[in-house]
């Protein structure tokens, strides 16, 4: 009988040539594996001893313990391999503000600072194959399609920072072409609370609510804007004021958040009480049930004056199609009610 | 050869073809997938260096989120559980218990260990469950409640937590499992920052056993004694890392852990919640899902992230193994049943055109023609179809290929998370996953034929895995502060 298959002889070496293949290939993984975790081992006691050595740590920098020679011999070093020694410290930065302006200042000195700014918006400083080697994720720098991880990590770093300065730069990624430093980018910006940056963060609130499924979402936008203070909130009038139902119930969300903030007898409260009064009214009153349960809800938190009817029409709505409820309770009173 | 009649002869040669073209589409699409997690997997570890967790954690707007435990007869693990769940670092969250009418201490222990006292609830189901008997909780711990309910079986128990659930999202936590600290923020993670509504966000599922855990967390990770359970971690590896994530990344997840997934609970309640018509209600809820979201709102994401982990015990004996492996293919076979009419239907684009068709191929099918090359190809081999050679060569090829693809997940685990820390781990899991396809595979084959073999006569049975409880006992028993009130109503 004649086989359905091309010939015994074609079929034999076939299979031993993709068997000898895979058991390379399988052996090439595991010593790769292997290899990798003695890099990294090694790399980790290596990065430990020379942290010990320049005096990176929270305690020695807090001190001031780095001199003038550790500052020369730390600015001998390449770009990737400072960066490294200090990202453990930079991601302290958001627990020990005063950890953050000590490093601050180092970054200054070293030229990080504005090493992660021109990053930011694209000019990479060169580095040789050799440096980028002697950290892991070093050649990143060699492959143009990764870059956007290291302009992501500078957001972040200036961010971390505090570093107030950097705010335009930053409000200029959030119309990066990746989105992963977009939304660093708007972290980071949410983290300096910078004024004259919330035009931007609304001008990409009014691009997500007209876009579909790109950039940056609704909600990291709305939990960025609602960081800012209460003196901030006039600038939420245009959105209040939007034709897209979304963007007015995250307007008064984020006024909200904002007022939560704020002691109600303080001076700010006052005067926003008096601004939005009625704005709060008008969206209470809004044709979208979701605008309607949102507006209601802000009023009645913020006791404002708006009407008892309209509230209860939008807290109805709010039960209807609850947003966001509250975290529940399972205390009797809550269920029982 | 006078002996084979020209009809077998032919049958036996159509049946190895059939094996090769199992063995050629299985292992390329798993080849596939293994490349495609590697790439992500590494991108997203890399990112995590930038993930915005502090600020979600910080965030008064980042929903609140109910975990819901359902328990039946789990009296050695649940209170470990539920202080891994109430010690879950998470803004605004809320802890249900469901004690599906254990017949074990589960309830007792449970009361004696967070001192909970009768509540007087009223309960009033949407989805249809069987009776509450009773609420207990603590004044002090108010983000729990326990529910003490008639016997209905899982779905039936966590569709009374879903019930109770008054938050937009909620975790489906198995009663032997730990959760990780920020399991819950790296679960929220996609959902919030994805400009998509995303509906489910699952995570991965680690084994728990050989390593150590201290008042509801692993405090040490280290890997089992017995090779059964070894085994079995190397097969959870290549399973989350390179199987879900991947599929993940095509778009075409079908099974989403339900020892650790967030749902949205507006869309559980479109569809109905939990369903009873499979015993494996995770899977089935997803496909479900897939189908409502392809039906009316074809924008629903699904998003898996490979780092919200939480720990299983996984069985330590060959029943326990038996039972476990029996129902997963019990209820896949199922749930391939019940969501037959989403197969090679365009509409329901990656699930529909490839995603259940390679589960029905592969996972399914295969199964059976696996089993049955076991029986054949030496059979073809007798008959003079098969050279000697050819034979040896394509037995050490799909042996070569498996411990390929598992090695692979170790370089994947190595190169991104790296939870194993003493090189000797390493090297044990690299000869586990060498091994994984000298005997284990074909145990694990012939569990899921018995599993295939209860569908077809109609088995509707859940099958219980009796966990010891052994990694998960061993920590003190008082509450941390953390965990007694920390998180709740922030």
């Amino acid at each position: 009988m004649v086989l359905p298959i091309p010939s015994l002889s074609f079929l034999t070496s076939l299979a031993r040539s993709v068997l000898a293949t895979v058991t390379l290939g399988t052996l090439a993984v595991a010593a790769v594996a292997m290899v990798r975790r003695w890099h990294h081992d090694r790399f980790d006691h290596r990065v430990k001893n020379l942290r010990h050595y320049y005096g990176l740590t929270p305690s020695g920098l807090l001190q001031g313990k780095y001199s003038p020679q550790c500052l020369a011999r730390l600015r001998a070093l390449p770009l990737p391999t400072l960066e490294f020694l200090l990202e453990p410290l930079l991601l302290k930065c958001s627990s020990a503000p005063p950890l953050a302006a000590v490093l601050q200042g180092l970054c200054l000195e070293l030229g990080l600072i504005d090493a992660w700014q021109r990053r930011l918006l694209g000019q990479f400083t060169p580095v040789s194959l050799r440096e980028a080697l002697t950290i892991p994720d070093g050649l990143l720098h060699f492959v143009s399609r990764l870059h956007f991880l290291l302009r992501a990590r500078s957001a972040r770093n200036l961010g971390l920072l505090r570093h107030q300065a950097s705010w335009p730069i930053l409000a200029q990624a959030l119309d990066d072409p990746h989105v992963d430093v977009q939304q660093v980018a708007l972290r980071s910006l949410a983290g300096l609370r910078e004024a004259s940056s919330v035009p931007a963060l609304l001008g990409q609130m009014d691009k997500a609510v007209s876009r579909n499924r790109a950039g940056l979402s609704l909600h990291s936008l709305k939990a960025s804007l609602a960081k800012f203070p209460l003196s901030q909130a006039m600038q939420l009038l245009p959105a209040m004021r939007h034709p897209d139902p979304q963007a007015r119930g995250a307007a008064a969300e984020i006024l909200r958040e904002m007022a939560k903030r704020e002691p109600v007898g303080a001076p700010a409260f006052s005067q926003f009480k008096s601004v939005f009064d009625g704005e709060l009214a008008r969206l209470a009153s809004d044709a979208d049930p979701g605008v309607r349960a949102i507006a209601a809800e802000v009023a009645a938190h913020l006791d404002f004056a708006v009407p008892g009817s309209v509230v209860r029409q939008g807290l109805a709505d709010a039960l209807k199609a609850p947003r966001q409820p509250e975290p529940a309770s399972h205390g009797p009173s809550t269920l029982a009610a | 050869m006078d002996m084979w009649g020209p009809y077998f002869e032919h049958a036996l040669v159509f049946f190895n073809l059939l094996i090769l073209s199992y063995f050629v589409v299985g292992n390329g699409v798993y080849t596939g997938l293994m490349v495609m997690s590697l790439r992500a997997i590494w991108l997203h570890s890399r990112r995590s260096a930038y993930q915005g967790l502090a600020e979600l954690r910080a965030s008064s707007l980042t929903p609140a989120v109910t975990i819901i435990v359902p328990a039946w007869n789990e009296e050695r693990i649940i209170v470990e559980t539920v202080r891994s769940a109430l010690a879950v670092d998470y803004p605004r969250f809320s802890v249900i218990v469901v004690d599906d009418g254990s017949t074990d201490s589960t309830l007792k222990r449970l009361a004696t260990a967070f001192r909970l006292v009768p509540a007087e609830l009223e309960y009033h189901p949407v989805l249809p469950t069987s009776p509450a008997r009773s609420f207990y909780w603590n004044p002090h711990i108010p983000h729990l409640l326990v529910v003490h309910k008639e016997r209905g079986g899982k779905p039936d128990a966590l569709n009374t937590g879903i019930n109770l659930c008054r938050t937009p999202y909620f975790c489906c936590l198995d009663a032997d499992c730990i959760l990780e600290r920020e399991a819950l923020l790296r679960l929220m993670d996609p959902i919030l920052n994805s400009p998509r509504e995303i509906i489910v966000s699952g995570g991965i599922v680690r084994i728990i056993n050989g390593s150590i855990g201290s008042n509801g967390q692993i405090v040490k990770v280290g890997l089992p004694r017995t090779s059964l359970e070894r085994f079995q971690v190397v097969e959870y590896l290549r399973s989350f890392l390179t199987g879900r994530n991947g599929w993940s990344l095509l778009g075409g997840t079908v099974i989403v852990s339900g020892a650790l997934a967030l749902f949205q609970h507006k869309a559980v309640m479109e569809v109905g919640g939990f369903s009873a018509d499979t015993v494996t209600e995770d899977m089935d809820l997803i496909i479900t899902l897939r189908h409502w979201a392809a039906d009316n709102r074809a924008d629903a994401g699904f998003a898996f992230t490979s780092d919200p982990v939480c720990w299983t015990e996984c069985p330590a004996t060959f029943s326990m193994l038996n039972r476990q492996r029996r129902r997963w293919q019990l209820g896949l076979c199922q749930s391939l049943r019940k969501h037959r009419a989403m197969l090679f239907r365009r509409r329901y684009g990656m699930v529909g055109l490839f995603s259940l068709p390679f589960h029905l191929y592969v996972e399914a099918l295969g199964t059976i023609v696996e089993f049955l090359g076991y029986l054949l190809v030496p059979l073809s081999f007798f008959g003079g179809l098969i050279s000697p050679a050819l034979l040896i060569l394509f037995i050490l090829l799909g042996l070569a290929y498996g411990g390929f693809l598992s090695v692979g997940a170790v370089l994947l685990e190595e190169m991104t998370y790296r939870r194993y820390p003493r090189p000797r781990d390493l090297l044990v899991l690299l000869a586990y996953a060498m091994l994984e396809n000298v005997g284990y595979r074909q145990l694990i084959l012939f569990f899921r034929v018995q599993g295939i073999l209860k569908f077809l006569v109609g088995s509707h049975r859940w099958e219980k895995v009796i966990h010891e409880g052994q990694a998960l006992s061993s920590g003190p028993t008082e509450l941390t502060p953390a965990a007694a009130h920390g998180n709740q109503g922030r």
